[in-house]
């Protein structure tokens, strides 16, 4: 059945249910007579006030037959207790019946008599008679005294009424939330990058909304895997096809070479291969990483991926001063979650640029908290106008002075380390440093942002 | 001459590497599918095998396999760069060494050379080292638990006589890689651990507990005592 539907009709059934218990009530709890509330006792009060007014004008025999009607809708009985009857004429026997033994009352009682609430008997005197006087309470005040009663009278089945029609209430939303909280937590999956995330069958099955949501949820993510797929097969075949020519072409390079000799020609061959190659190689790797968040994370010591770029980086670089400092210095093993082959890469990355640039020094710092591991690695090189500071991680981007020298690669390097920055849901940033170069800050939260 | 063979279906570059490899001092058999390039790698002509993942017929991980069971001569594969898994299967199969696509000449050589070279012992240190049963002769190039020949691979030998020759000292990946495989380690690189995982289970035929221990960020090491013989 379709949700709008159901909605619909539990909350016309609530609504009918509420107006019903409303109006069966007075049917279904009994009203016994009860105590006056001290507003109640003086508005009574005041009504017999001024039938003493009333009275003490001498307002006589006619007057005292009729059925008073006050100006606010009261309404008055008047009793004649030497005589033992009603003056006033024309009241209806039951209600006769019903005041009976109200009459000896000393205290004036609250009482429920058909339509009507009665508070009496009260006492008038006037010219040594006695009456006794029933105030039948007007329509405001019925109201007021009806509410306060039920509250009083019947808390506990209140209470029970409320729970039945909130437990009622919350059936119904729940009927609603849960399935939509499941396709959540699906959705969620998917955008984290598991496209192959199913889609609850009990939800998938519905034949409401909710249902019809969760088939349009599963098929775009069935479309998102799919094309994803079609695209690494392409990117795949591609970089295959293009491995093959290029090895031919610095082989064939190499057999020129041994033929005639060293010559400049071959060198710049050499070189432009070399640039081919490395760029296919990032070019794959940044799109691989683009593509496959679904990257395995495991448990990982940062301080020995660290040091292995770090050595690889001395042993390529012996002209260089590194200076590497960890702290706390004591820590053995500083362990996070990640992908260490991403890390390895974006630090060597990092690395490699600096050294690129580095006039002589290079100072690599690892600070770690409970919360997050900051690697800091600046350089003394000349380093990067701060406006461009933000441009360095964009695919392709190299600062101006880098196009004109051999030195500058081919500009996918730190774009790498941004995707994997993100992958690991940490962030990088470029600074100046101290030192006079470029300092790159690399931030990664310790805990698992797990799905 | 060093007798190699190629088996690798791009025919232009078995040409140019035939040609190249000339110059060097190979001599350079090239076959084009898997199915010939393992029946000649069986008739034992040749002192090293090139071989290319993508072949038709049988493709390279077979031929591996196959090669394997009936043979111990060193295989290079030519794999192609960015698949894991291709390096990891590789070795798994048993290879040497494997070179990514695309590679250089003078990588290739280097390679070669440095598979083909009989394992060089650090100090002269005699030509036999015997632990727990295990006798391993490097300059014969032989391994053996009491009589039986271990069949390992040139890699794995070396493997395992260069952990033999520091018993009790850790032996970082390192250099095991640089004295048993001749290169540095590469990123990704899992060889070594490969290496060693064969190393194990070769010896575990024979042995109740193999004395090769792990020690975590520092590399491997031999547990037993040594003897060295001359």
């Amino acid at each position: 059945m379709s949700l709008s539907i159901r909605i619909f009709i539990w909350l016309w059934v609530a609504l009918l249910a509420v107006a019903a218990l409303m109006l069966a009530w007075p049917m279904l709890v009994p009203v016994g007579p009860q105590q006056l509330d001290p507003r109640l006792a003086e508005y009574s009060e005041r009504q017999v006030s001024k039938v003493d007014r009333m009275l003490s004008r001498g307002k006589k025999g006619k007057w005292l037959k009729h059925r008073q009607v006050m100006p606010d809708g009261a309404m008055l009985w008047l009793y004649d207790s030497e005589q033992s009857q009603f003056i006033t004429e024309k009241i209806p026997p039951q209600f006769i019946e019903q005041v009976q033994p109200l009459l000896d009352l000393e205290q004036p009682l609250l009482n429920k008599m058909g339509p009507h609430w009665i508070v009496g008997p009260l006492k008038v005197s006037y010219s040594d008679h006695q009456y006794l006087v029933f105030l039948g309470l007007p329509e405001r005040i019925s109201r007021g005294v009806w509410l306060r009663n039920m509250l009083r009278q019947s808390p506990l089945l209140l209470t029970c009424v409320a729970l039945l029609l909130g437990g009622l209430a919350y059936l119904v939303a729940r009927q609603i939330v849960k399935p939509l909280a499941e396709l959540r937590g699906t959705a969620n999956l998917i955008a984290a990058g598991d496209f192959n995330a199913p889609v609850a069958e009990s939800v998938r099955k519905r034949k409401d909304e909710i249902g019809s949501l969760a088939r349009s949820v599963s098929s775009m993510a069935t479309t998102i895997d799919d094309a994803l797929a079609a695209h690494k097969r392409l990117l795949s075949d591609v970089s295959h096809e293009l491995r093959s020519p290029l090895t031919r072409l610095s082989l064939a390079n190499s057999l020129l070479v041994k033929r005639l000799g060293n010559n400049n020609e071959s060198d710049r061959i050499r070189h432009e291969s070399e640039v081919l190659n490395d760029m296919i190689e990032q070019l794959l790797s940044l799109s691989r990483m683009q593509l496959m968040p679904e990257h395995d994370k495991q448990a990982l010591e940062f301080n020995s991926v660290l040091h292995h770029c770090v050595d690889n980086l001395r042993f390529t670089h012996p002209e260089l001063k590194i200076s590497l400092t960890i702290e706390p210095a004591e820590a053995a093993a500083i362990s996070m979650t990640g992908n260490g082959d991403l890390l390895k890469r974006a630090i060597g990355n990092v690395l490699e640029n600096a050294s690129r640039y580095a006039d002589s020094m290079l100072q690599i710092k690892l600070t770690a908290t409970d919360q997050q591991l900051v690697l800091t690695i600046e350089d003394d090189g000349c380093g990067v106008p701060e406006g461009e500071h933000s441009k360095l991680f964009e695919p392709f981007y190299r600062p101006e002075f880098a196009r004109q020298r051999e030195r500058g690669g081919a500009g996918l390097g730190l774009a790498i380390v941004a995707q994997a920055m993100r992958f690991h849901h940490g962030d990088v940033r470029a600074e100046a440093a101290e030192l006079g170069g470029l300092r790159i800050v690399l931030r990664f939260p310790r805990m698992a942002i797990d799905d | 001459m060093n007798r190699v063979l190629l088996i690798d279906d791009d025919t232009e570059l078995a040409s140019l590497l035939t040609e190249l490899l000339q110059y060097e001092g190979y001599q350079i058999d090239a076959v084009h599918d898997g199915q010939t390039g393992l029946q000649k790698g069986l008739e034992g002509q040749h002192e090293l095998i090139l071989l290319d993942v993508m072949l038709p017929q049988l493709n390279g991980f077979e031929v591996l396999k196959q090669l394997r069971q009936q043979s111990t001569v060193p295989v290079i594969m030519l794999t192609a760069r960015g698949e894991p898994a291709d390096r990891v299967l590789g070795l798994e199969h048993g290879a040497d060494d494997y070179l990514p696509k695309p590679f250089t000449e003078a990588e290739l050589v280097a390679r070669m050379k440095a598979v083909l070279r009989r394992y060089q012992p650090a100090q002269d240190l005699g030509d036999g080292l015997l632990s727990a049963g295990v006798s391993v002769n490097i300059a014969k190039q032989t391994a053996h638990w009491q009589h039986q020949d271990l069949s390992m691979t040139s890699a794995e030998l070396a493997i395992l006589a260069c952990l033999m020759e520091n018993p009790g000292q850790p032996v970082d990946k390192e250099t095991l890689s640089l004295r048993a495989l001749g290169r540095r380690m590469m990123p990704f690189d899992r060889s070594i651990d490969m290496h060693v995982s064969h190393v194990r289970k070769k010896l575990a035929e024979y042995l109740d507990e193999v004395p090769i221990k792990t020690l975590r960020g520092r590399g491997y090491s031999w547990s037993a005592e040594v003897v060295r013989s001359s």
